[in-house]
C-alpha cells in the first residue's frame, strides 16, 4: 500500500478509494472519513491558485454576496488561460465585467446576481470545447447581458468595449 | 442556512478552540450557503491547519449539526449534482451539469458537510 501511495499521481482518487474501502473493511469508519476529508483540505490547499487578483472596493462583501459566482468565473479565467491573443482578450473582458459588475453603485443587488449568474454561465462555457457548448443557451444569454447592465450606463459604455471579445471567442 | 452553534464542540475541545472561532466566523459570513465545501474552506481559511480543520468538521459531526455526504467533482471543478452516503455506491459514470457523463475517478469525489435538518 505504501508504494502505491508513493505512486499516486493522478490514480490519487481511485488509491484514496481504495484505502477508504480498506478502512472500513477494518471497522475503522471514522479514520476512513477523516481520511476522505483531509485529502479534500489538503489537495484544496496543494492546487495552484488562479492567478486572478480582483480590484473590489469591497472585497470581503464581494465574496460573501457573490462568492459562488466569483469562484465559478475565477475557474473558467484560469481554465480558459491566456495562451492566445483570443483568450487573452476573453479573460480580460470577463475580469473587468466581473469587478465592474460587483463594484456598480447603479445595479441592485439582485441585478449585480443576475449579471454575475450569466457571466458565470458564458465562463463555463468558455471551458467547454467548441462542439460540446450549449450554444443555443449561449448566444441569448449573451444578448440579455447588455439588457441586464443597462441600469449602470457606465456598464454598457464597458459592454461596448468588452463585449467584442466575449463574442469573437465564441464566434459570434 | 448553515447552522453556527458550534458552543458545545468549542466546549469540549478546548485545544480546537481558535479553529472552530474561524469556521463559525467563515459560516456566519456564509450563511446562505447550504453546504460546507472542505475545498472551499481550505482556500478561504488558508491559516488554519488542514487536520485541524478536518477534526473540526468531523467533530460537527459527530455532535449532530452536521452530516457529511460525498459529491462528485466535474471536470471543470464545481460539484455534480448527485449526493451519495458511502463513496462506494458513486457509479461508475456520472453526469456533469451538461449531462456529459464522465468517470469519478478521473476527477475527485469530495465529502460536503450539510446542516442535520
Amino acid at each position: 500500500m505504501e508504494a502505491q501511495i508513493d505512486a499516486a499521481g493522478a490514480d490519487r482518487t481511485k488509491l484514496k478509494l481504495q484505502i477508504y474501502t480498506e478502512l472500513q473493511r477494518k471497522g475503522l469508519t471514522e479514520e476512513a472519513e477523516t481520511l476522505m476529508t483531509f485529502d479534500a483540505v489538503v489537495r484544496a490547499s496543494m492546487n495552484k491558485q488562479p492567478n486572478i487578483t480582483y480590484n473590489f472596493h469591497n472585497s470581503p462583501i464581494a465574496m460573501a454576496n457573490f462568492g459562488t459566482q466569483i469562484g465559478n468565473i475565477s475557474a473558467s479565467l484560469t481554465a480558459v488561460g491566456s495562451n492566445d491573443q483570443r483568450s487573452k482578450d476573453f479573460s480580460n473582458a470577463l475580469k473587468q465585467l466581473t469587478e465592474a459588475v460587483v463594484n456598480s453603485a447603479e445595479l441592485t443587488e439582485q441585478q449585480k446576481k443576475e449579471a454575475l449568474d450569466a457571466l458565470s454561465f458564458v465562463g463555463k462555457q468558455a471551458e467547454e470545447p467548441p462542439e460540446k457548448r450549449q450554444t443555443g443557451v449561449l448566444k441569448p444569454v449573451l444578448e440579455a447581458i447588455p439588457k441586464v447592465l443597462s441600469a449602470g450606463s457606465a456598464l454598457v459604455t464597458l459592454w461596448h468595449t468588452f463585449g467584442p471579445h466575449i463574442m469573437t471567442f465564441f464566434g459570434f | 442556512m448553515l447552522p453556527t452553534n458550534f458552543d458545545t464542540l468549542a466546549s469540549d475541545n478546548s485545544d480546537l478552540r481558535p479553529v472552530i472561532a474561524r469556521l463559525k466566523e467563515w459560516v456566519e459570513r456564509h450563511a446562505d450557503w447550504s453546504v460546507l465545501d472542505p475545498r472551499i474552506l481550505s482556500k478561504d481559511l488558508r491559516d488554519v491547519d488542514p487536520f485541524l480543520l478536518t477534526v473540526v468538521l468531523r467533530g460537527l459531526v459527530r455532535i449532530g449539526l452536521y452530516r457529511r455526504v460525498y459529491m462528485v467533482e466535474t471536470p471543470s471543478g464545481v460539484l455534480a449534482d448527485g449526493e451519495y452516503d458511502d463513496p462506494r455506491e458513486i457509479p461508475d459514470r456520472v453526469p456533469d451539469r451538461a449531462y456529459h457523463y464522465f468517470n469519478p475517478t478521473e476527477t475527485d469525489v469530495v465529502p460536503v458537510y450539510k446542516p442535520v435538518r
